[in-house]
């Protein structure tokens, strides 16, 4: 079990973009950025903290599909890094930052412990084009695709 | 120069030629390649894809060759559309873009929604709508864009380059919900708003001319 802390503005969060979430100019989608239906209105991440961008890609290999049970694989994700202090003041609409770290025992597979998770949530955006250009304005790769990871 | 659209087929396209001309003459050749005359009519085959289509019939009286090529029909469950003929970067992008018909839950490794027929074929029709309208009002062919599958359904339509970037979102819901945002980086200007049926939105319209 881990406490919750307070991530400052100067942290860095990771969040995964899968392959196929690459854009032809090798940046993500605007659609990358989209909520995952199922496990929440929030988009998760890695905090800096207790990660890297690597081993917060490495992680992705000990989680299991929903879908069937297999293991992800972590060379079909990339890795895209946000600064807090941009996310809370310059994306539309501002979102909060959250230190949401998974602990269960025994371990969940699905959802695998980690201490560096954490979670971007704000409000609803009203536009939810405008919220995930923003989004695309303020990151960049911690991990790039090479032209032929596409 | 009149165009005739005619139901002949590759298949009775040597019945005609045998009616008109006594013997054919005319020979399927590569893609866009004029295939022959008869007398002042000139006949074409638009493309391979289109052969099995139609024939397109031109009276083409000085008998200078000129490519003409169909307009592009657009099928979608209940009903056809049509883009015009100089819009062929956007019919690419949506002949691509039928793969995502086929993509169901779980589709990007994780949790994601499966495409919805209804919401993209929204998405497509006002593709078609705003793509045809700026080509009309302005002579202009609008890039290509990605059409891409959101995890919670929606459909992006996106345009990025250097200069711009425009992303409308069909929202995956029964009422009609689209969201726009488009940034010209170099002029500074901005539009954002929202769409709520089929109708043009002049100012989107206007806006949209940079991408071509």
């Amino acid at each position: 079990m881990w406490d919750t802390e307070e991530i400052n503005n100067e942290s860095n969060l990771f969040v995964r973009v899968a392959k196929s979430f690459i854009s032809k100019d090798n940046n993500p989608r605007a659609s990358a950025f989209t909520n995952t239906p199922k496990s929440g209105d929030n988009l998760s991440s890695d905090w800096d903290k207790y990660c890297t961008a690597e081993s917060s890609r490495e992680s992705i290999g000990k989680q299991k599909k929903f879908k069937d049970g297999t293991y992800k694989d972590p060379s079909l994700f990339f890795i895209w890094s946000f600064n807090s202090g941009e996310l809370r003041n310059e994306a539309v609409p501002n979102q909060e930052i959250e230190h949401d770290p998974v602990y269960n025992n025994p371990q969940d597979e699905y959802v695998p412990n980690n201490r560096a998770h954490s979670i971007i949530i704000g409000e609803k955006p009203e536009n939810n084009a405008e919220f995930r250009v923003s989004l695309l304005k303020i990151g960049h790769w911690a991990i790039a695709p090479n032209s032929e990871d596409k | 120069m009149p165009v005739i659209q005619t139901n002949y087929t590759s298949k009775n396209l040597s019945t005609y030629n045998k009616v008109k001309r006594g013997k054919p003459e005319w020979n399927l050749a590569e893609e866009g390649v004029i295939l022959g005359y008869h007398h002042k009519t000139t006949v074409r085959i638009p493309s391979k894809k289109h052969i099995q289509e139609n024939v397109y019939i031109s009276h083409d009286f000085d008998e200078k060759a000129s490519w003409i090529s169909p307009d592009h029909t657009i099928d979608l469950d209940n009903k056809s559309l049509i883009l015009k003929r100089g819009l062929v970067d956007v019919y690419e992008s949506i002949s691509n873009s039928r793969e995502l018909l086929f993509l169901e839950d779980g589709w990007d490794e994780e949790d994601a929604l499966g495409c919805n027929k209804s919401t993209y074929n929204r998405a497509i029709e006002i593709l078609v709508n705003y793509a045809n309208t700026i080509y009309s009002r302005y002579n202009l062919s609008i890039n290509q864009p990605e059409i891409n599958l959101g995890r919670d359904g929606s459909i992006d339509l996106e345009w990025r380059s250097e200069d711009y970037i425009l992303l409308i979102n069909i929202t995956n819901k029964e009422n009609f919900e689209v969201h726009y945002y488009g940034e010209d980086f170099k002029e500074k200007t901005i539009i954002k708003g929202f769409i709520e049926n089929f109708e043009i939105n002049d100012f989107l319209a206007f806006w949209m001319r940079k991408l071509s």
